[in-house]
């Protein structure tokens, strides 16, 4: 049966994207109405991930109170403010450039682009927009080696990760995962001018964190990537051999955790948490190694990033305390920089 | 307007349109207003913290 194309008023009467078999076109021509959007701002917003840039602006934020360097209170917040803005442009060009295996998965068929609220060119240029505005804020409010490193993070996320690698190896957030780590290194940057051994630490806790965390979520949305097309480590690999590599890199996440106070960076506080944390982790870690995680075909199809069925809840369990882990590691990390800044 | 004047192929907006673009709109100004409003703030920062009588 031939399916009539869906008309979502948004302006264009080429086809832009396809939901499976049925294209879509952002106008029907004649229409009253059909040369405008209809996206708001928030439309906008939200293809900026702001759940991921909660994340980007506090472990930024961290890593410029860490800092060695002085920062007054506004240049701070504009820094902070920029390498904000700066991770919200390339979730927007990663939008552009994934709508059409968005509108595949459960967890992404909502954004902006797959429901058909914007069209791809008003994301694409949103985007590049952002980029330009936000390094070029960055070179004024700190310095040029910040924002230097804010252009490379933007530019190795849209082109390295998302056109590149995501699509190509299972290795993709292995390697991809340099673009999410590197924004404690910007607000380090931002506060000293400088990248020292110190701030490539802090790179390489989120690097190292990067894996777990999102095997962890591959493990229980298989089904998902799969429908995609997306290479993920437990569609290549297997969920075995992904369950083994998450607690492998939980080992050698712990490891990496000793290496601020190896060098003096960290102290007590942070010694005792990032104790703390990684026993938890690798607790976690290892009852997904011992579980069945992942062999379930289809095992949650829901869109939401938590619910699963049983076999699975220690994949999810392990997802969600990889979040509240880096919150608080960073916290800890940011709260001894404060102190020594105070005393 | 004379109607000999009509445009051809003239597609009227919806209400949800214009309200959608007036929001646009507004963000637009917004977010401009602001970036220029902060680069000016921290240009005389910056140059008063080089020394220079502003």
């Amino acid at each position: 049966m031939a399916t009539e194309p869906k008309s979502l008023g948004a302006g264009s009467t080429e086809p832009a994207l396809s939901l499976g078999d049925t294209p879509i076109t952002l106008a029907a021509p004649g229409v009253r109405g059909a040369a405008l959007s209809l996206a708001e701002p928030s439309d906008f917003f939200a293809l900026m991930k702001p759940r991921v840039m909660t994340l980007v602006v506090f472990t930024a934020w961290a890593g410029l109170v860490c800092a060695p360097g002085q920062m007054n209170l506004l240049q701070a917040a504009a820094s902070i403010l920029c390498i904000a803005i700066g991770a919200g442009a390339s979730a927007a060009l990663n939008m552009w450039y994934e709508a059409d295996t968005d509108a595949l998965m459960s967890r992404t068929k909502t954004r902006p682009l797959p429901a058909g609220k914007m069209e791809p060119s008003a994301a694409l240029a949103f985007g590049i927009i952002l980029s330009a505005l936000s390094v070029l804020g960055l070179a004024i409010a700190a310095n040029y080696v910040a924002a230097a490193l804010l252009l490379f993070t933007i530019l190795f996320y849209a082109v390295v990760y998302t056109m590149w690698l995501k699509r190509s190896t299972p290795q993709n957030i292995v390697i991809g995962g340099a673009a999410g780590a590197l924004p404690p290194t910007i607000g380090w940057a931002a506060a000293s001018g400088d990248i020292t051994v110190d701030s490539l630490l802090l790179f390489l806790i989120i690097f190292i964190w990067t894996p777990p965390h999102f095997w962890a979520l591959a493990l229980y949305k298989t089904g998902d990537y799969h429908k995609a097309g997306i290479p993920m480590m437990p569609n290549v690999k297997g969920a075995k051999s992904t369950r083994g590599q998450i607690f492998a890199y939980s080992i050698a996440l712990a490891a990496i955790c000793a290496g601020p106070v190896l060098t003096g960076f960290a102290g007590p506080l942070y010694m005792l948490v990032a104790l703390v944390l990684n026993l938890g982790f690798l607790a976690l870690a290892f009852r997904v190694w011992r579980s069945r995680a992942g062999e379930q075909a289809d095992s949650a199809d829901e869109a939401s990033l938590y619910a699963v069925k049983s076999g699975d809840k220690a994949a999810r369990n392990l997802f969600a305390f990889s979040i509240i882990y880096l919150f608080v590691i960073f916290a800890a990390l940011a709260a001894e920089g404060l102190l020594k800044g105070f005393s | 307007m004379d109607p000999d004047n009509k445009i051809e192929g003239y597609i009227a907006p919806t209400d949800a349109q214009i309200a959608a673009r007036k929001k646009r709109n507004l963000a637009i100004g917004g977010a401009l207003g602001g970036f220029c409003a902060l680069v000016f703030v921290l240009m005389i920062f910056k140059i008063k913290s080089m020394g220079v009588a502003v």
